[in-house]
């Protein structure tokens, strides 16, 4: 009986990613692969019979105006958010790169926006920005610079800018943590070699920091990337996909078509999705392996 | 450690203007829950006059919190216990065993954080169904833990790759099976990563929405942040009320994050950035 | 040393062992959400007689005590988040009478959504409550039919209450009770209204005066206040306008009809100067001449009430369930409420007065006959009269009136001038009022050029919110 137990305990360790795997499986590949089925259909979500109807859902994207307009705000809002995002993450931890006392504080303050579900960091937000009774508006006013304000959620397009922005502040403690660590592993002689030959602070960041960060940067840009193409959550809590529909996003489209009686074609949507975030992220990968390579 | 080019005053400055900056909301936050309800919030200060503690009994009840943190606690427990246990021992088999299926599925794992949740949403609903996993909390821990499995998988096999294999080979040759070897000699070396993924996942977990407002439906289940959302309805939303719920439904989140924070960048550092 | 190892795999093994253990145990106690009472789905034992047919067995009070003792659980979805508390108790009531059921509620927010879903995966609850049941659903006879509850249809306190909650594809037939009516008209707030001596606007002209006046005398006021952001507030005031005016030319059932047949001759919706047009132009109007907040298009429905609860704005077009919200906010707010003006020259003003807060029981549960003794008990007058005093709406039923509150005067008077509809006007569910807000939320924030443009825009829009199922 030992014998037995030992020798499956010897060969134990090949296995230990069947749980993992065995769950993938069931939880999420499953689901996906009827998924896929569905998005060939005209299902509307409700009736128990459906069509298939080929890629015709697919065509139809392509003349839908308001997926196209969706697509526009997906791409606007989950390009430039990695960008800035990288770039305020990269400063703060910059920063925060010091001796002083405090710092450790400082970057888990920093940090903790994003522990707070972003739905309701969004209605904070929204509180803040209200146009009758915000707490910004308050401050303004304070400072007589009451003109300084302006609707912006409540005009098409300044309003995702907004939303660019709340989200910024949420998560660029995320990316300035990958940052710090990144840092952590570049040693000082390194630095003060480029010192003594000269090189100034922002030339050694330019030249030495940034190719050695380059593992940090590619998860950064990697996982921001993905996080805001399928951005939900914000948009829905400061504007809702509005006004009118100059802020829905192709997430927000396609939970409403969804329950709209299109469920067939909301899926083929989300098929599409993951185009719109498999291209950047691999143009991204390429980019920066040239990057690398390049020097 | 680097020196920035700037004196420590305006060094100072700015790290103080940056936690303001982050604390804001929270401060938005506080002040929200606190606003005594019938007073118009027309009329809203920027400092409070009155403290309406009240607020934070009241939301506490009618929503009631406490069976909402005991099922979010429930659920974020078992999720990231299960997510580190699973993905450790892969993570290990893909670091350490690499033949072209090993290869091709750690790819596959990868390649699926790129797929948006909402291709699943309607398929998932029919599987949990068909499992009666609808309502329980056994089948919310499973979804949960499998929603971290690749990213966990990926800091794992990142940093095990880099932990040399020496150190379960010289334990084999003291008599022990690879199996016992990674779980009694590697794992605990794997802290960081464990804290870090801890972190991560023990708030995802908590903030969970989107599945549990489908799958936890009575209200004995729901879990944080369904409770928090009753407060904010289409007739009306009570951003009082919303705001005390959040402040205490943040309080574990929080508390995890400060236990654990100060692995985390070594974390990051070890299964993300080297290598 | 190996001897060492043994033992210690042999503790391992127990170990996981024992965490399998754990594991099952803990799977066998999540299963019911700490309900206690079986997952007893009497499987065909309560179902034996009137399996699904048109003729309901007239669902008398249940006579406790004789029934089977057999426990029973009953789901009920409830897509209202005031009323949760009060259903809880009634559940505590009636579970206390009848020892054997056990009833559980579960709220969500986007009840109808969730409907949805739970019908596709064969997971229907066995009563929706104060929630909106896609049409699709009573089309496939997934509901009761309380058409032949003659001792429950009198007492209503108006016979034609029971033609306006009837289905709309096959009038016969009554998939759901009412338990209120609910007013939609136009808060007034009768400080500024007496001291600017405006008299109540039946015609758009006398509003468009109204407004005109406040905006000129009183600095300070919004005239009129949306709260757009929460497009529904928008949405609604395409049904209570234009279409409300549909419902007055055609009469109720023959526009209901026309909505749902799209028959686009009698709608007229992109018709030149047609209903939809003049929406647009009126609310275009009151934009350029200041009329209206800015914002409105991204004010909330919370600071609409704000806004009228505060003194900040005159008028504002909202229904009664948002009175006690404006009352929370100030308790002493002095308003009053009038019926709609008329958008289209030659109509009454407008006011829907349609039944509110509904009840359906699902056809095909295996407990139909238990949800339906409940659904008695939920409509009996004692706890009709507490609902009616919960929402502020008068009940339907004539045993079950309450004071229900300070606008009852006003309402009864205003009852006397306007064109009461008593359904609001039929919307595709591709295009429902929180759809249509957004086109409307397009128009505030100057995205069409002309009325024509936005009508244009609307009748695609409704057009293709017509799904084809399947």
């Amino acid at each position: 009986m030992l014998r037995l137990a030992r020798r499956i305990n010897e060969r134990l360790h090949r296995y230990m990613a069947v749980p993992a795997l065995a769950l993938f499986a069931v939880f999420f590949v499953t689901p996906l692969v009827k998924g896929i089925r569905i998005s060939l259909t005209d299902w509307n979500g409700l009736a128990p019979d459906y069509h298939y109807v080929g890629l015709s859902n697919f065509i139809e994207f392509f003349h839908d105006d308001r997926a196209i307009h969706a697509l526009k705000v997906t791409l606007t809002f989950g390009l430039i958010s990695p960008v800035l995002l990288c770039a305020a993450g990269l400063l703060y931890a910059l920063l925060l790169d010091n001796r002083l006392r405090g710092r450790g504080a400082v970057r888990t303050f920093v940090y903790l926006p994003a522990i707070i579900s972003p739905l309701i960091m969004g209605y904070v937000w929204l509180l803040l920005l209200n146009s009758e009774n915000g707490a910004l508006l308050e401050v303004l006013k304070i400072f007589g610079r009451e003109s300084v304000y302006r609707d912006w959620l409540g005009t098409p397009d300044e309003a995702l800018w907004v939303i660019i922005a709340v989200n910024l502040w949420q998560f660029v403690g995320y990316a300035m943590i990958i940052f710090l660590a990144g840092l952590q592993g570049i040693s000082a002689d390194v630095l003060e070699a480029a010192k003594v030959d000269g090189a100034g602070y922002w030339t050694s960041v330019r030249r030495i920091v940034a190719p050695l960060l380059m593992p940090a940067i590619r998860i950064n840009v990697i996982t921001n990337l993905i996080g805001s193409l399928g951005v939900f959550d914000v948009i829905t809590a400061l504007t809702d996909g509005g006004p009118g529909y100059s802020t829905e996003s192709m997430s927000i489209y396609i939970m409403r078509s969804s329950f709209n009686g299109h469920t067939g074609y909301a899926t083929a949507v989300a098929v599409l999705m993951f185009l719109v975030i498999l291209i950047p992220v691999s143009v991204a990968l390429r980019l920066m392996k040239q990057a690398d390579q390049d020097g | 450690m680097r020196k920035t080019p700037l004196a420590k005053t305006p060094l100072y400055a700015l790290m103080i203007l940056m936690a303001l900056v982050s604390l804001i909301p929270f401060y938005m936050l506080l002040f929200t829950a606190l606003t005594p309800s019938s007073i118009s919030l027309a009329d809203s200060r920027l400092l409070l006059r009155h403290f309406e503690w009240g607020n934070l009994a009241a939301a506490w009840r009618e929503s009631k919190l406490g069976g909402a943190m005991t099922n979010s606690s429930i659920l974020m427990g078992g999720s990231v216990l299960l997510s580190v246990l699973v993905s450790a021992g892969a993570g290990y088999v893909f670091a350490r065993v690499n033949t072209w299926y090993n290869r091709i599925l750690f790819n596959v794992l990868l390649f699926s954080m790129m797929i948006p949740g909402v291709i699943n949403t309607v398929p998932l609903y029919s599987l949990m169904k068909a499992i009666h996993g609808i309502n329980t909390h056994w089948a919310m821990i499973l979804l949960l833990a499998t929603g971290f499995i690749p990213q966990s998988v990926f800091l794992y096999a990142n940093f095990i790759r880099g932990l040399s294999r020496e150190i379960e080979e010289s334990a084999v040759i003291d008599g022990c099976t690879l199996f016992e070897a990674f779980w009694r000699i590697s794992f605990p070396l794997l802290l960081p990563i464990t804290s870090t993924l801890i972190i991560l996942n023990a708030i995802a977990a908590w903030n969970n929405y989107a599945q549990s407002v489908f799958f936890l439906q009575s209200q004995e289940l729901q879990t944080v942040p369904l409770a928090i959302s009753r407060f904010v309805q289409t007739y009306g939303a009570d951003y009082t009320k919303m705001a005390s719920a959040a402040l205490i439904g943040m309080l574990p989140a929080v508390i995890i994050y400060f236990v654990f924070q100060r692995f985390f960048v070594k974390g990051i550092s070890a299964g993300a950035v080297k290598g | 040393m190996s001897y060492t190892w043994s033992a210690a795999s042999k503790r391992w093994i127990a170990t996981i062992g024992a965490a399998a253990l754990a594991a099952g145990l803990l799977a066998g106690c999540g299963g019911n959400g700490g309900n206690g009472a079986n997952e007893g789905q009497a499987s065909g034992e309560a179902s034996t007689s009137a399996s699904s047919s048109s003729n309901p067995s007239a669902a008398s009070p249940s006579s406790s005590g004789t029934e089977a003792s057999k426990p029973v659980k009953l789901t009920i979805l409830n897509g209202t988040v005031e009323a949760v508390d009060w259903l809880n108790e009634q559940i505590k009531t009636y579970t206390a009478q009848h020892p054997n059921v056990t009833i559980e509620q579960e709220f969500q927010k986007s009840a109808s959504d969730v409907l949805k879903v739970k019908i596709a995966s064969g997971d229907a609850p066995d009563i929706v409550a104060l929630a909106q049941v896609p049409q699709e659903f009573y089309d496939q006879d997934l509901y009761y039919d309380f058409s032949g509850e003659t001792a429950l249809w009198d007492r209503l306190t108006n016979a034609s209450i029971k033609s306006s909650v009837s289905d709309t594809s096959r009038p016969e037939k009554q998939f759901y009770l009412p338990m209120t009516v609910s007013y939609t008209g136009l808060y007034y707030n009768k400080d500024i209204v007496a001291e600017l001596g405006i008299e109540r606007p039946d015609t758009w002209e006398a509003f468009t005066q109204a407004l005109q006046t406040v905006k000129d005398k009183k600095n300070d006021v919004t005239p009129l206040y949306l709260g757009g952001k929460d497009s529904w507030t928008l949405g609604q005031l395409v049904q209570y306008l234009p279409l409300g005016s549909l419902q007055q030319e055609l009469g109720i059932e023959e526009a209901n009809k026309a909505l749902i047949a799209n028959d686009a001759a009698k709608l007229g919706l992109d018709q030149t100067g047609g209903r939809i047009e003049t929406f647009a132009k009126a609310l275009m109007d009151f934009k350029a001449a200041g009329l209206v907040n800015k914002n409105g298009a991204s004010a909330s429905y919370d600071n609409q009430l704000d806004a009228i609860a505060g003194g900040k704005a005159a008028f504002v077009i909202q229904g009664m369930w948002a009175l006690s919200d404006i009352l929370k906010k100030n308790p002493d707010a002095n308003i009053g409420f009038w019926p709609i003006p008329a958008l289209m020259a030659g109509d009454k003003p407008y006011m829907i007065g349609s039944p509110d807060g509904s009840v359906s029981v699902s056809e095909k549960s295996d407990n139909r006959d238990e949800a339906l003794k409940f659904v008695d008990f939920l409509v009996s007058a004692d706890v009709q009269k507490s609902y009616s005093t919960l929402r502020n709406s008068p009940s339907v039923y004539k045993d079950a009136e309450a004071d229900w509150s300070i606008l009852s005067r006003d309402v009864t008077a205003d009852l006397d001038v306007a064109f009461v509809a008593s359904r609001w006007p039929w919307t595709p569910s591709g295009y429902n009022s929180d759809s249509i807000g957004r086109t409307v939320q397009e128009l505030l924030v100057d995205a069409y050029k002309t009325p024509a443009d936005f009508a244009k825009v609307f009748k695609d829009n409704w057009d293709k919110g017509y799904t084809t199922a399947g």
